[in-house]
């Protein structure tokens, strides 16, 4: 999807691509310039040559759950920011797209009348999930989703995602620092620093590279580095988890 | 005596009850995680503590009040939504902070200034101007500050998932902190920050207190909380018989697994 782009210097000569219909896991720390990727794949700035090309989809079919709530919202109600969103991507039957969103982040519609800016931030996220949803966007781009969610929001979030990416087959990326989180939902991993791409791959061949992740400032996601501990420390390969469950499960079944 | 009393705590938002009634202590020397889901009042715990509202009810801190703590610099605070920088660049800040020790030679001032900030890695941003720095930075100058300053409490405010690689190194610092007798109390969304600290607090309608050695899974999703990996790992292992106590280091567990 990118391809060399160039911008003020922030960004320098990033080529990735992003899959269909897959989940692609945008990695960097704090200074990696993930927010300025963001705002280049909405196309807020744009990167001065014709160097994004979505294949197949436009550019306004893209759903992007921002970060901070200001970036997010533009009125005080939410009503509002639902119907500008529907009306510019020219959908129908707007009372039922917005109560089905709204039922699928299970928030009830007496928030349509609230201001974003006086939610707290996990019914804020909620909220900007359904405004994603509402339009049903070729791709959703999430930006650091699980920021500030309790337990239970974070299942829900997690639920959703899942459901998106199977049964609605999307395309989704998700852009954090969090080693562990990105290594639950991907299956790509573009790993970036400094404005650089450092590493495109695999999940697990990007995520169980433990000194190009500490050149990066990162970690080894915790699941990870529990077979690499046994492999490193006890000569046996147990391989790679993606799930807690399965990892004590299959410890179980070594050790019997 | 106690680091943090609160005692019939009540504060409301305009029409948002927040605390009612709230009963807290926080043991002296402890290093104290508080943990809460979404709306339990973390946040605005935090700014009552930083004496930034004015609720009803009895708060001490060491049994003196939070602006009598705050005067002496008993109490540090570490936040992004306070950056109390009084100075224009980090480095004159760490002076002006130093300059407080009574008889503290130039060259003594230097050295210092040299320690810390080799340590947090903010020898390069020491001349900027603190406006410019970037919000890490600004939190590893507040964390440099309160290495210095050693405070008796230092309450930290959702500032370390900010940071990168150093958080290692913060956490390092808070420990060694806590071991000169400095009652930490840390307070995040991040639960599992707290496996570094000895005691944990859990906001909710009714505030529990914890140990973490004796926090099981349960501790954690009954409260709607995520569940440290090392706490969910243990618990699971313990239910195939594999394990019977509860690690809080991989490293351990990997040895004791495959003895």
């Amino acid at each position: 999807m990118f391809d060399d782009v160039t911008y003020l210097d922030e960004i320098k000569d990033v080529s990735f691509s992003i899959d269909d219909g897959k989940i692609t896991g945008i990695l960097g720390n704090m200074d990696s310039c993930k927010d300025t990727l963001i705002d280049l794949m909405s196309g807020l700035i744009n990167p001065g040559d014709e160097s994004i090309i979505y294949d197949g989809i436009d550019d306004s079919d893209i759903g992007i759950l921002y970060k901070d709530a200001d970036e997010q919202f533009f009125y005080d109600n939410i009503i509002s920011d639902f119907n500008l969103i529907l009306k510019r991507h020219h959908v129908k039957n707007v009372e039922k797209r917005i109560f089905d969103s709204l039922k699928l982040v299970g928030l009830s519609s007496s928030f349509l009348y609230r201001s974003p800016f006086e939610l707290s931030l996990s019914e804020q996220k909620k909220i900007s999930l359904a405004l994603i949803l509402s339009f049903n966007p070729k791709m959703i781009v999430l930006d650091e989703p699980f920021l500030g969610l309790d337990n239970k929001d974070k299942n829900l979030f997690i639920k959703l995602i899942n459901m998106m990416k199977i049964k609605y087959g999307k395309t989704i990326v998700i852009v954090s620092k969090d080693v562990d989180m990105i290594h639950r939902f991907s299956d790509k991993v573009v790993l970036i620093n400094e404005g650089r791409v450092i590493k495109i791959g695999d999940k697990y061949e990007v995520l169980s590279d433990e000194s190009l992740l500490q050149q990066c400032k990162l970690k080894v996601p915790k699941l990870i580095k529990f077979s690499i501990l046994v492999r490193e420390n006890k000569k046996i390969n147990i391989g790679y988890r993606d799930d807690i469950n399965d990892l004590a499960k299959d410890i179980y079944r070594y050790l019997r | 005596m106690n680091a943090v009393d609160i005692k019939e705590l009540s504060f409301s938002y305009k029409d948002v009850e927040v605390f009612n009634g709230l009963n807290l202590s926080i043991d002296k020397n402890s290093f104290t995680t508080i943990l809460g889901r979404a709306s339990t009042g973390k946040s605005t715990l935090f700014k009552i503590l930083s004496g930034e509202l004015k609720y009803s009810g009895k708060v001490s801190i060491l049994n003196k009040s939070i602006f009598y703590n705050l005067e002496k610099n008993y109490l540090g605070l570490v936040s992004t939504s306070i950056y109390n920088f009084k100075e224009k660049t980090a480095r004159k800040e760490l002076v002006r902070i130093l300059e407080l020790e009574e008889r503290i030679s130039l060259s003594r001032i230097d050295m210092e200034i040299n320690k810390v900030s080799k340590k947090l890695g903010i020898k390069n941003i020491l001349d900027y101007d603190v406006r410019t720095l970037s919000v890490k930075e600004k939190i590893l100058l507040m964390f440099a500050i309160q290495i210095i300053n050693r405070p008796k409490v230092l309450i930290l405010d959702n500032v370390l998932s900010y940071l990168d690689d150093e958080k290692d190194i913060i956490i390092k610092e808070l420990l060694r902190l806590n071991r000169k007798n400095v009652t930490i109390i840390n307070i995040t969304n991040d639960t599992e920050e707290c496996m570094f600290g000895s005691n944990v607090v859990v906001l909710d309608n009714i505030i529990r207190t914890f140990k973490i050695a004796q926090m099981t899974e349960e501790d954690f999703l009954d409260n709607g909380l995520n569940v440290p990996f090392m706490v969910s790992l243990s618990s699971k292992l313990n239910f195939y018989g594999l394990i019977e106590k509860k690690y809080l280091k991989m490293e351990k567990l990997v040895d004791d697994l495959w003895q």
